[in-house]
């Protein structure tokens, strides 16, 4: 029999962590165009916004539709602290993401009260006042318009495009370091506890209502955090940040990538934002084939990518099993793959 | 009633729990009304009833539930009338649920190893500061879950999901999860409920097994028959109110008992 003590939970999470890492840290090397970077930044982005949407919505199972507002927040009080405040970047990053996190207490109080639909709500009302606030507030926020994000400079160098990019690929591997160590430690058991049985989770000691508020304001840091990555890379902040698409893009990953998966994230974020481009050829039809897409997707694939390979796997190793007489070793390797 | 079983011993000690003069009122009616019981350490205590006597009602109040509407809760000399839910559990009370509840996304193994919560570093950030015990703690609590697990003749399941499993099986994963915590008391809500006969036999000889090892049972349960050979005290209800406690043996031949189970009319629907 096999000794789960042995099985480390790191190992499970680690080779595609690598190879992550790998691809994103040899991009700069094979693209050559700064659009093809600007792109791939794009996809760290959206990976870093929907892997706290994840830990809140897939493993913790909190429907909240308020984490652009949450975007938008981080990136304006990013370029406020510069430009107003007058304070330097490594101030001013921090800071936003502090900001950020009073914000979801703030409103994560009485909101997380709420369940389902709910909840959903609640937060999608947060998210279309901080769009209000972000389009009417002129004198701060500069309206439509929006305001410019300075170029980051650390001492007397401005960072370039190519560095840039590096900064956001750490920042991912940060975020998704951080959120497999959730997962795979009793943090994301409990997560998922509440998620199946709230009342079974307090039950056997996880405080609930705690547990709730904390994956809130985490997965709200996170949004804050891509927030920012955003709107350095696009050099500017706007109203846009706040609204509808952003909520769209991060509900699309999550159901093409896989909810409550670890790696789901990623995988959706990739098809998001690199589909559309090939779908520009298509003109006026693009938004109906995309969505038609989405649609198939939805029907014939109801866990995502990261359901697929992990279904792919199991069948691999279901071949392999039949030839090789001990059954047990297979069911673990599927374990150790892609998912959860 | 139908098994006669010699009554156990009973035991002398200190009390662990105790209930004073609970009341439960929902709306008009009165669910529990003023019911007192204790249970002594390393007790097994019964508490039964026909159906609709409040059985389930007083199970509530004890693990927190639901709140009083009047009267008090003492668990190790402590009164927790008012201690939310989560916190009694971190106080040593473990409980299984009448319907089986445990966490359908999780692996049998993840289920019994939430029953370790409690002892865990609490918060993402303090358990990011100290990621190595995290790491640890997480390897000896599978090690320790896979024990419970072997405990309950389950280890060969661990990586299944529960889903996978049959009814009889989750409740003893449900039982399994219980004890993980090492709890002061185990609290059973009719635990043999859905069970076949034999999955029931096992599962009153596993109960004993536990008791005679030193741990403290309430247990809820509708079939007396399959409490009698395992606790040393049965506390009755009926209507809400306690109308008869003792052993085994005073209990079935209790003719208040009698006349609640069976009625005038004498039409006891189960068993």
């Amino acid at each position: 029999m096999i000794n789960p003590s042995t099985r480390s939970p790191v190992w499970q999470a680690r080779l595609p962590f690598i190879a992550f890492l790998v691809v994103a840290l040899a991009v700069p090397a094979l693209l050559t165009s700064g659009f093809q970077l600007r792109l791939v930044s794009l996809i760290c982005i959206y990976a870093i916004l929907s892997m706290g949407f994840n830990l809140l919505y897939g493993y913790a199972g909190q429907i909240a539709m308020g984490h652009q507002g949450f975007f938008a927040i981080a990136a304006y009080a990013y370029a406020l602290l510069q430009l107003k405040a007058g304070l330097p970047v490594l101030a001013a990053l921090p800071l936003s993401l502090v900001i950020c996190a009073l914000v979801a207490v703030v409103i994560g109080v009485p909101l997380l009260r709420l369940r389902t639909h709910y909840l959903a709500m609640a937060t999608l009302c947060f998210g279309l006042v901080i769009s209000g606030v972000a389009n009417r507030w002129i004198d701060v926020t500069g309206g439509t318009g929006g305001l410019l994000i300075p170029s980051i400079t650390i001492g007397n160098k401005t960072v370039d495009r190519t560095t840039l990019y590096y900064l956001i690929v750490a920042a991912t591997a940060l975020v998704l370091a951080l959120q497999n160590f959730i997962v795979s430690s009793h943090l994301g058991r409990s997560l998922q506890a509440i998620r199946d049985d709230d009342r079974a989770a307090a039950a056997l000691g996880v405080n609930v209502a705690v547990q709730k508020l904390r994956v809130f304001v985490l997965s709200a840091v996170i949004a804050g955090l891509a927030g920012i990555g955003f709107a350095v890379v696009s050099r500017q902040v706007s109203p846009s940040m706040g609204e509808f698409p952003v909520l769209v893009s991060m509900l699309t990953i999550a159901v093409v990538g896989g909810l409550g998966t670890r790696y789901g994230p990623i995988l959706g974020s990739i098809v998001v934002v690199i589909a559309p481009q090939f779908l520009t050829r298509f003109g006026d039809m693009e938004t109906l084939i995309y969505g038609l897409c989405l649609l198939l997707f939805l029907i014939f694939m109801p866990h995502g990518l990261s359901g697929m390979i992990k279904s792919l796997g199991r069948a691999l190793s279901g071949r392999l099993a039949r030839r090789t007489p001990p059954r047990l070793a297979p069911k673990h390797a599927v374990k150790k793959g892609v998912g959860r | 009633m139908r098994t006669q079983t010699a009554s156990r011993t009973p035991i002398d000690a200190p009390q662990l729990m105790s209930i004073r003069g609970g009341i439960k009122r929902f709306g008009g009616l009165v669910a529990v009304d003023n019911v007192s019981f204790n249970v002594r350490q390393g007790e097994a205590v019964g508490l039964i009833g026909p159906n609709g006597a409040g059985k389930s009602t007083t199970f509530n109040l004890i693990t927190g539930v639901d709140g009083l509407s009047a009267g008090e809760i003492f668990f190790k000399q402590e009164n927790i009338t008012k201690t939310p839910l989560h916190r009694r559990s971190a106080m040593g009370m473990a409980r299984t649920f009448q319907i089986v509840r445990l966490f359908s996304g999780l692996t049998v193994l993840e289920n019994v190893m939430l029953g370790f919560h409690p002892q865990l570093v609490d918060g993402f950030i303090p358990s990011l500061l100290r990621f190595r015990k995290v790491a640890a703690d997480e390897r000896r609590c599978a090690q320790r879950a896979m024990e419970l697990l072997q405990f309950v003749g389950l280890a060969a399941r661990a990586d299944d999901l529960i889903a996978h499993l049959p009814h009889g099986q989750q409740r003893l994963v449900e039982i399994a999860r219980a004890l993980a915590s090492e709890p002061g008391i185990l609290l059973l809500d009719e635990p043999a409920a859905g069970l076949n006969d034999e999955e029931t036999a096992g599962l009153g000889r596993m109960l004993r097994l536990l008791n005679d090892d030193g741990l403290t049972i309430l247990i809820v349960e509708h079939d007396i028959g399959f409490i009698m050979g395992l606790c040393h005290r049965i506390v009755v209800l009926d209507h809400g109110a306690k109308i008869a406690e003792g052993n085994a043996a005073s209990v079935q031949s209790d003719p208040k008992v009698i006349e609640a189970y069976l009625g005038t009319g004498g039409a006891h629907a189960k068993n």
